[in-house]
């Protein structure tokens, strides 16, 4: 599908623009100066008569509260909400602009279907009734695990929750997964094998209270502005410390006290330093571990899932505490330095920060040791250094993981839209499967039993031709999978079929057989969940345009088509209300209780557990859990209610730089575009900010290449090959021998070059770290 | 027919007096902040060429200690 240049369909309305306008200008402000204030705002809108409604924003897992403001039946202006605790009335430049995201010129707004090659128009009927011919004849031809259904964190909780029902309930098979597997799985499986449970014990209000801030790999300034924001109030407030740990300059570097640069993959053996200072130097908080934590080690040189149908499974074993102080005497600072690049006096100075009685510590972190073929054990490793100095589950000691996308904790994590998973608990759980089965009014043998395929597993399948049929909603995989050739070849092979339901034409779309227009955000009712376990509800505020459909009403027409009617007895009108009802049965106990449809209506966001009509801000700790026991405590996702401390060492990258291919190359984003950029790109403030993706070189790597700003710069991978224009000495700085490409750029793609490895326990591909050559073009 | 924002900072202790000299501009409204010596200045201008006339009549106000253009718009 041929797509032009990015612009917003004209509302010929100078107000507008000029709301636009201040609203920009208003957030250059407040990412300037963090405490600046602005009333009246609604002046540039030219009357009083908007109507202001509440929202969490569409765009990142922050879940900032935003009012949005309504007028004629269409979304004209956004201020932060001020009653939102997450935010507190401030919004990033993405916030600020997401109604615009909204009218883009080239929003789908009718079906296509693809026939001789070409698309062509067809009404909503017709395009679910062959989506759900298509399905069935797949199943009768193929058989049920031939079909696939991929969303993403983008989905609303009700999205999630028909896809899951439909999937493993109704056809009885469990490919189901979610762009949050190349996200936040390691996050997950880190959660799972340090507590038994996933989601931070913490939450933002942390922030108030910690001294210490440290940022493992995560460029808090682009990526969470408005937490970062919080950051640095309290640093004016109250002098706290803000430390990056990263391997390349980010403004986060920039704004921060102290900011470290370690090796790609060393993060592993720095961890591992840390937790050797605190142990030798007997920092250690003796009675916390005494009477909390265990030591567990698991596998060792555990691949990284290159090659397909790549099994694993950890086996943890237990040791004691002086096995785990033995282990870690390969990373004495000295050592470790050899490995990470960090100074043994750095490392001795983190260890320090982290000990010090007299300080709280927050860590930070996101993609950086999510999407990392270690993912699990940094993020066991960042656990370890908490447990070891009793630094967690209390106001401002917290290890707190970051989430990308606005619901990938809501939706895919508590909902469990991931092959593994159900709304409570997993398939391999014969107590879980019976509860989804009562729930559901299924047969509990409906629900298999066995796990199929995680993402990349799932688009290798659709590559080999075990999965003929692919539904994928609310997100852009031709954009964002690594090694991407392979799975767009895949994709287009002859006798598969891909429906896609998407808001705006892309690269997915591209290979689709079927486009579905959906209902975007508050064009339809939902909710998100954030971070820090806090659920967000959303009125339908606007009327879908053309023919657009809800996620969640595009699976219940299908699935009513298939014959699954009967697991979807709700009216639209009521629809989420009813699911939000039956899906919070999964949720009922102390451990996970959630706040009803009418006070997730009423208020701007309420964090679970939700016992008595209170949240819980800290998990573990009697003092703030209802679900904790004794006077302390009680990590009681684990069966003794204690935490596990994990040996894992340091193991190398999978593809490393060689003499063939001498560079490091590290993918991510920048402030102005979320995701793929198939939303933010159609914000012309956001567009024009900026307009393409290009590859940061070092200055000096820069110089020896002849290259400067604007240069065409040619990158190869053992994968691909893309040409981009350079960029030295600006927003970001790689050090020597490593460069940095967003991968928002539809029209470059990185991903053709990036490595389809992933972290053998979570299944999350690895997006920092693989080699390439540098020239210029 | 250009609207733009820019951000304006005032010479310390001179923000009543940039907020007055802005507003007598026509085509200009000002929402100055409520806690910082910051104001944000939106032009509604008729043609390019007034545009530029207003950008030139502030290029000599002393009072202004710099002005950063935020976004624009072309309509």
């Amino acid at each position: 599908m041929e797509r032009k240049a990015y612009t917003v369909k004209d509302h010929s309305r100078r107000n507008f623009l000029k709301q636009l306008a201040a609203t920009s200008a208003i957030s250059a402000a407040t990412a300037m100066l963090p405490k600046v204030t602005f009333g009246g705002v609604e002046k540039f809108t030219g009357n009083d008569k908007l109507t202001w409604k509440k929202s969490p924003c569409r765009f990142c897992g922050v879940g900032c509260g935003l009012l949005i403001g309504l007028q004629n039946g269409k979304a004209v202006a956004v201020k932060g909400d001020p009653d939102s605790p997450v935010n507190k009335g401030l919004c990033c430049v993405k916030g600020y602009h997401s109604v615009m995201a909204l009218y883009g010129k080239d929003r789908l707004r009718k079906p296509l279907v693809k026939r001789n090659g070409k698309w062509v128009e067809v009404t909503m009927t017709e395009a679910l009734d062959l989506v759900a011919n298509k399905m069935k004849e797949t199943i009768d031809k193929h058989g049920k695990d031939a079909v696939a259904m991929y969303g993403s964190g983008q989905w609303t909780i009700p999205d999630g929750y028909v896809a899951s029902k439909f999937m493993k309930g109704g056809i009885g098979t469990n490919n189901l997964e979610a762009n949050a597997r190349l996200c936040m799985a390691s996050a997950v499986t880190g959660f799972m094998t340090s507590f038994g449970l996933d989601e931070p014990m913490g939450c933002y209000e942390d922030i108030d209270h910690a001294d210490v801030f440290v940022l493992w790999g995560n460029n808090m300034a682009e990526m969470h502005p408005v937490l970062f924001s919080r950051l640095l109030d309290q640093r004016l407030k109250r002098k706290s410390i803000i430390i990056d740990l990263g391997t390349r300059t980010t403004r986060t570097s920039l704004a921060a006290d102290k900011a470290i640069l370690f090796q790609p993959q060393g993060d592993l053996a720095l961890a591992n330093a840390i937790c050797y200072e605190i142990i030798n130097n007997g920092w250690v908080n003796r009675s916390f571990i005494e009477k909390h934590c265990v030591f567990k080690k698991g596998k060792t040189n555990i691949g990284y899932g290159l090659e397909d149908n790549f099994q694993f499974t950890d086996e943890p074993g237990d040791i004691s505490f002086n096995d785990f102080k033995n282990f870690l005497n390969d990373y004495a600072p000295a050592k470790a330095s050899a490995l990470c690049g960090v100074s043994v006096k750095d490392i001795k100075y983190l260890a320090q920060l982290y000990a010090d009685p007299n300080k709280k510590v927050m860590s930070l972190w996101c993609m950086g040791p999510n999407q990392h073929t270690r993912g699990t054990w940094i993020n066991n490793q960042i656990y370890n250094i908490h447990l070891l100095t009793g630094k967690i589950s209390t106001p401002g000691n917290s290890p707190f993981s970051l989430t990308g996308q606005p619901s990938a904790c809501g939706t895919v994590r508590e909902v469990g839209t991931l092959t593994h998973l159900l709304p409570h608990g997993t398939v391999t759980n014969e107590k879980d499967r019976k509860l989804a089965a009562e729930i559901w009014k299924v047969p509990v043998e409906k629900i298999p039993a066995k796990p199929t395929f995680h993402t990349v597993e799932m688009f290798r399948a659709l590559d080999r031709g075990e999965i003929k049929f692919m539904w994928i909603q609310v997100t852009n995989p031709m954009v964002s999978m690594p090694n991407l050739k392979r799975y767009r070849n895949g994709a287009l092979k002859e006798d598969r079929f891909i429906v896609v339901s998407d808001v705006y034409p892309t690269p997915t779309t591209d290979v689709a057989d079927v486009i579905l227009p959906s209902a975007m955000w508050i064009e339809r009712e939902g909710m998100f969940g954030n971070s820090e376990r806090r659920t967000q509800h959303f009125e339908k505020m606007i009327e879908p345009q053309g023919e657009c459909l809800s996620d969640t009403w595009q699976i219940i027409e299908v699935a009513k088509r298939m014959g699954y009617g009967n697991l979807f007895p709700w009216t639209k009108e009521n629809h989420i209300e009813e699911i939000w009802k039956e899906y919070t049965r999964f949720h009922h106990g102390p451990e996970h209780a959630m706040a009803s449809y009418q006070e997730l209506k009423a208020r701007p966001g309420i964090q679970w557990p939700y016992v008595n009509g209170k949240e819980t801000k800290w998990r573990y700790h009697a003092k703030y859990d209802p679900a904790a026991k004794g006077d302390s405590f009680d990590f009681y996702g684990k069966p003794d209610g204690k935490a596990w401390i994990w040996a894992r060492p340091f193991e190398p990258a999978p593809e490393v730089p060689d003499k063939e291919y001498p560079y490091w190359l590290c993918t991510g984003r920048v402030v102005e575009h979320w995701h793929t950029g198939s939303m933010t790109r159609r914000i012309p403030v956001l567009h024009q900010a900026v307009p393409h993706a290009y590859v940061e070189l070092n200055v000096q790597d820069a110089a020896n290449m002849n290259i400067r700003t604007g240069d065409k710069v040619k990158l190869v991978s053992r994968r691909g090959e893309l040409v981009l224009p350079a960029s030295v000495n600006e927003r970001g700085q790689p050090p020597r021998g490593q460069v940095f490409v967003p991968f928002f750029d539809e029209g470059l793609l990185i991903n053709e070059l990036t490595i389809d490895a992933f972290c053998p326990i979570s299944r999350e591909p690895e997006y920092k770290k693989c080699a390439v050559k540098v020239m210029k073009a | 027919m250009p609207v733009k924002s820019y951000l304006v900072f005032p010479i310390a202790g001179t923000v009543a007096q940039v907020i007055e000299k802005l507003q007598s501009f026509n085509h200009c409204e000002v929402l100055p902040a409520d806690n910082q010596e910051v104001i944000v200045l939106v032009t509604d201008s008729d043609s390019e060429k007034e545009d530029e006339q207003f950008l030139e009549a502030l290029k000599g106000d002393t009072t202004i200690q710099h002005i950063s253009l935020i976004s624009g718009f072309s309509t």
